[in-house]
């Protein structure tokens, strides 16, 4: 089961999630709004072969006020996903960039929502097996992955002072690995031009369409 | 200027036996002799405000009494609980948290039911923000560099953060955008309100990065106070490590991501930039092997610390334990600047004469820890949700 943790429930309509959206997803999709909710379920919920999908400030809403503070609550449940490798999805309003590490995801509130119907279609045949790539990126996550990187690295070269003369700062420097580690390719960096840096990105991007 | 001769001039300032009006007198020679090493009149001010700083002179700072107990130069203790505290509740404010997060259906719901109106409205909106963060600040102590980026982010009467950016929640060209869009706010979640946030010429950071709209900004600010996946020590350290990549050899493989907590990303920084530096000019020509690492671990009080080491492996302390009863220059320099109020300070290290241990620099202890021979040199630099 997939238990969605998110007490804005307007927020979820605008977002193309309403009642009905939910209720089609009944058999492996259950909504959370409320603590009360979150206690008949916690015994349960917390268990490898569900997935959280868990909105950061939950427990900031004066209706779901807990003891522990929501920053605790959200260490906990990192906790709980890396010590027992269950899935869990936090998604926020004040989340600017997607983020996959072992089991969990960090993610914007409108990519989260854009991206769900793919992730619990995919659910229903891979389960436990799904790749949260698809929750972060969408269907076609490999080419969507490379197109945001190739975006941001362009952006990036795009205002250098000196366009003929490649030169690496520590922010190039990350996406180019990130780049590199996607690909399992090596780009040419040293004594090159912003040209060619982009035609080698060009030529792997395209490799890998 | 060379340091030896600023450490000079600290020490002959720091000597209790000289009066003021006799260090005022000095300050005038030492204007003197700093004229001949340094290149522009700015600069020269600048050296002698850090020295006055130092020995409690400052025009900013009123002169305190001396507390014979406690070592020269270092400032009052100011504990970072309540840096965290504050950056916590900065974070559940409903209003404030508007300033962190981009405004959903839900949120501007929240914000009109407490301001009593059916629609949204920036003028009273904006004064909530202010009146909240007031009230904020006089109820917790926080560092004066993070008051002073926030306040310049609420009120922009003076540019904030280390990239000096003048938009802030009270711009002129925001009151004109939110004029012109009456019932709209600048920061939009864009989907849920369907229209889109406060434009603006792109702001551009030494990063190469750019902030184009009022949803950046916000998100960027947010970034400014918060360590957590989207912006994790580990990310944060790869970029602070590049500056370096030629002279330290940085071991990463014990940063986890997922350790989260509230502080002032930039002074962190500034903190870590200065601690490689400390190890860069200790390790005599040899090039540093730095490891870091990141956890959580209970106190004797049974309260969460987090852990933030840089571990200086082939190294030694190059001083006696009993040294540390007075800091040099680089360890006040820091404890003043940035580490007060952000985060505490351990040091644990082989110290000469096969001394192996740990102790506080920060709040100063006199109480050394021994422990088992250990290797190198390790600043643990301790925070607090």
């Amino acid at each position: 089961m997939i238990y969605l943790i998110d007490d804005k429930k307007e927020r979820q309509k605008n977002l193309g999630w309403g009642k009905d959206k939910l209720l089609n997803y009944k058999d492996i999709l259950m909504p959370i709004h409320t603590i009360e909710e979150i206690e008949k379920v916690k015994k349960i919920m917390f268990s490898i072969e569900n997935i959280v999908l868990y909105h950061e400030s939950f427990f900031d809403n004066p209706i779901n006020l807990h003891k522990k503070s929501s920053s605790e609550i959200k260490q906990d449940l990192i906790n709980l996903s890396d010590k027992y490798r269950i899935i869990v999805v936090f998604f926020s309003g004040s989340i600017s960039s997607k983020n996959i590490i072992n089991k969990r995801a960090s993610l914007p509130v409108s990519t989260f929502y854009k991206n769900l119907a793919f992730f619990l279609d995919s659910y229903r045949i891979l389960k436990q097996d799904i790749d949260l790539n698809q929750i972060a990126f969408g269907n076609d996550f490999k080419r969507e992955k490379l197109l945001e990187l190739k975006l941001k690295i362009w952006n990036l070269l795009f205002d250098k002072k000196n366009p003929d003369l490649f030169v690496n700062n520590e922010e190039l420097n990350i996406l180019l690995d990130e780049f590199q580690k996607i690909t399992s390719l090596t780009l040419q960096i040293k004594d090159i031009t912003n040209e060619f840096l982009k035609f080698q990105i060009n030529k792997i991007y395209e490799t890998n369409e | 200027m060379g340091k030896s001769k600023i450490d000079f001039i600290v020490d002959l300032l720091e000597n209790e036996n000289i009066s003021s009006s006799q260090k005022e007198k000095l300050f005038a020679l030492t204007a003197i002799e700093i004229k001949s090493f340094s290149e522009t009149e700015l600069k020269i001010l600048k050296e002698i405000e850090i020295i006055k700083e130092k020995i409690g002179l400052s025009d900013k700072l009123p002169e305190k009494p001396k507390n014979p107990s406690k070592p020269n130069f270092l400032p009052e203790y100011k504990n970072p609980r309540s840096t965290a505290s504050f950056l916590l509740e900065y974070n559940q404010n409903i209003f404030l948290k508007s300033t962190t997060h981009n405004i959903d259906s839900n949120l501007l719901a929240a914000i009109n039911e407490q301001l009593k109106v059916k629609e949204y409205d920036f003028k009273l909106h904006q004064s909530a923000i202010q009146n909240a963060y007031v009230e904020l600040k006089n109820k917790h102590f926080t560092i004066k560099g993070l008051v002073g980026k926030i306040d310049g982010y609420i009120w922009g009467k003076v540019p904030w953060s280390e990239e000096e950016i003048a938009m802030s929640w009270s711009s002129n060209e925001l009151e004109e955008w939110c004029a012109a869009n009456p019932k709209q706010c600048p920061n939009p979640e864009i989907d849920d309100l369907n229209h889109k946030p406060f434009n603006f010429q792109k702001i551009k950071l030494k990063n190469g990065l750019s902030i184009k709209n009022f949803n950046e900004l916000v998100l960027y600010f947010k970034k400014q106070l918060t360590i957590r996946s989207d912006n994790s020590i580990l990310d944060l350290c790869k970029k602070w490590n590049f500056q370096f990549k030629e002279v330290v050899s940085f071991n990463l493989e014990s940063v986890p991501t997922n350790i989260e907590f509230f502080t002032d990303v930039e002074k962190l920084a500034q903190v870590y930039v200065k601690t490689i530096r400390m190890c860069i000019n200790s390790s005599l020509g040899i090039k540093p092997e730095i490891k870091l690492n990141l956890q959580e671990r209970k106190n004797i009080s049974g309260e969460t610390e987090i852990v933030f080491s840089i571990h200086h492996i082939n190294s030694k302390f190059q001083r006696s334990k009993e040294s540390l009863t007075r800091y040099g220059t680089d360890f006040t320099g820091i404890i003043s600047n940035q580490l007060n109020g952000l985060c505490n300070w351990e040091l644990v290290a082989d110290f000469d004469k096969d001394v192996y241990g740990s102790i506080y620099l920060w709040p100063k202890s006199d109480n050394f820890s021994p422990s088992e021979k250990l290797e190198g040199v390790k600043f643990n630099l301790i925070f607090y949700r």
